[in-house]
């Protein structure tokens, strides 16, 4: 069974059509990247998904139930949880309360059970990230990819059943970007499911099992990576099409 | 041994120096029986609770609220108008008025959810505004200009009067700052930084700003209510934007968010106005020039100096923070 359907999302700012029948399915414990052009609907896809925005038509099913309507905060209770594109840190705090705020979650605290058992949590994913010693830190001391790490260690404390990484490798060096992609395999191994919006192709691509391309919000192809780089659609959205007369008088 | 160990919560984390002046005022009347000067502090005391409870809901979600007035005359007006026209006991309309402040709070909380910055600052003042003019024009229920003299006091004696308001300030500091340093005020901080993110980490965040809103709106019902009653009256002042204004100012130049700051700034600042007293024709120059050199030279107010929060000793003695190492 999919653990997150979505038929025929439609959204439209004004007469612009953002999202045109958008319909794709995630299965559980698989990677999923979402690709697509500047500009081509990919955030206002997750903003859809995860009750920021309202869409127009369509569904989105998450485990069974239908999702439309729902206030975001009751969606990440459900286990659908989101990272932004630009970190969103939580500045004048510490990054151990920092960790805390989503344990406040209904869901985080349904699943653990007592005060201890959730501090514990809390470091351990802390510690698995790379982020142990940074635990009495200011958030503001943090660099780039630190935050970016502890965004999605703040995501994995509400539980999720599927984790939506908006860019996850946008203003990172290399270094750091290897890091956040085994942090992702090692989530993934873990059986958590991931959904993935990216830009960075070549690392993306060695990462997910499976590729949607979104171009001026609508759904051109869909396939493993090395299918999806040989389409001849993906290949115009990304590079132009030829132009065979060009300087012919 | 066992209620010191009860009492650890209260006092753990608390700022030594809040502590400090909690304890200093009340060592203050055995030792001076000026009657002038107790009156002064109990004024700062008041002054205290107020900027203390506007600090709960702006200084940790920095929605400047403007308007802060309406909850300290409103509730001020309600408990004077109880207690004289339908002869109420004071130790029931404070109260009473108290959490008639509160539930207005859920109701213009509710109402300015979605406003953010000027937008949110200038409906506050629009609330005080409102208020302001139906004082006036319920002249006889409200006494108009005049407002309501003549009401109950606590005690005879000023120096008990100074007591009672020197226990709620007490109450009030030990509430708002165990709520703050609970898991309310770190989602109230989560917010300040970022709403969206607080939200996709599963928190109702419109719960909890209505929440903040409330409780900062009964604090200052409480505050108005022990004003109204030690000075035996309410008046349009009460209600007036320049009170709200002075809130702001106490507050911010204490510093936001640390519930400390503020303590210290209304005590500090409303005993330096009361003695620039004697320097009457220049006391409203000197004062506001102070106020002015306070906010260029600690935009973020005294207790939130980068001297203060960068050393581990200061940081302890005015925040009660221990950083573990």
């Amino acid at each position: 069974m999919n653990v997150l359907e979505i038929s025929n999302l439609t959204k439209a700012f004004g007469g612009l059509k953002a999202l045109e029948r958008i319909s794709l399915s995630v299965q559980p414990g698989e990677i999923l990247g979402i690709i697509g052009p500047n500009g081509s609907g990919k955030t206002t896809l997750f903003n859809c998904i995860t009750g920021f925005l309202p869409f127009d038509s369509g569904s989105v099913i998450f485990d069974g139930q239908n999702i439309q309507g729902k206030r975001p905060h009751q969606i990440v209770n459900l286990g659908l949880t989101r990272t932004w594109q630009l970190v969103k840190p939580f500045f004048g705090m510490r990054v151990i309360e920092a960790m805390m705020v989503p344990s406040f979650s209904k869901r985080a605290r349904s699943s653990h059970f007592s005060k201890k058992d959730e501090k514990e949590n809390v470091t351990g994913i802390l510690r698995d990230m790379g982020l142990g010693e940074k635990l009495w830190q200011e958030v503001d001391n943090l660099s780039q990819g630190e935050l970016r790490l502890l965004d999605i260690s703040r995501a994995l404390v509400t539980c999720p059943k599927i984790l939506l990484l908006d860019e996850p490798f946008s203003g990172l060096s290399h270094k750091e970007t290897e890091n956040i992609s085994r942090v992702v395999r090692n989530l993934n191994s873990q059986g958590f499911t991931v959904v993935i919006i990216e830009h960075r192709l070549r690392e993306l691509m060695k990462l997910v099992q499976k590729v949607v391309v979104i171009n001026f919000g609508q759904k051109i192809a869909e396939g493993a990576p090395e299918q999806i780089v040989q389409e001849p659609e993906v290949i115009e959205a990304y590079l132009g099409k030829r132009r065979l007369k060009i300087g012919v008088a | 041994m066992n209620l010191l160990k009860r009492l650890a919560p209260f006092t753990q984390n608390q700022s030594p120096f809040g502590l400090l002046i909690l304890l200093a005022m009340a060592v203050y009347p055995p030792i001076s029986d000026n009657l002038f000067y107790i009156e002064i502090i109990k004024l700062a005391a008041i002054y205290a609770i107020f900027a203390m409870s506007w600090d709960i809901l702006t200084g940790y979600t920095h929605e400047v609220n403007f308007g802060f007035a309406f909850f300290i005359g409103g509730a001020g007006y309600l408990s004077g108008i109880l207690s004289s026209l339908l002869s109420v006991s004071l130790y029931l309309a404070i109260p009473i008025a108290a959490l008639a402040a509160g539930v207005s709070g859920i109701f213009i909380g509710y109402l300015t959810l979605r406003l953010k910055g000027p937008y949110f600052a200038m409906a506050t003042l629009a609330f005080a505004s409102i208020l302001y003019k139906l004082s006036f024009i319920f002249y006889e229920i409200t006494g108009g200009e005049e407002g309501i003299s003549g009401l109950d006091t606590f005690t005879d004696d000023p120096t008990k009067d100074f007591y009672v308001v020197w226990g709620a300030m007490v109450a009030i500091y030990f509430v708002l700052s165990l709520y703050a340093r609970s898991k309310h005020g770190i989602i109230l901080k989560a917010i300040r930084a970022d709403e969206d993110a607080t939200q996709s980490a599963g928190i109702n965040t419109a719960y909890y700003k209505i929440e903040a809103f409330a409780i900062s709106g009964f604090m200052a019902g409480i505050g108005g209510g022990v004003f109204t009653h030690s000075q035996m009256h309410i008046g349009p002042t009460m209600l007036s934007g320049y009170l709200s204004v002075i809130v702001v100012l106490l507050a911010m130049i204490g510093g936001m968010g640390t519930i400390v700051g503020p303590l210290l700034g209304a005590i500090c600042l409303s005993i330096v106005n009361e003695s620039l007293r004697i320097v009457e024709e220049y006391r409203i120059i000197i004062y506001t020039g102070l106020l002015i050199l306070f906010i260029y030279l600690a935009p973020d107010g005294l207790i939130n100096l980068k001297f203060i929060k960068g050393s581990r000793l200061l940081s302890f003695i005015f925040m009660g923070d221990r950083k573990p190492t």
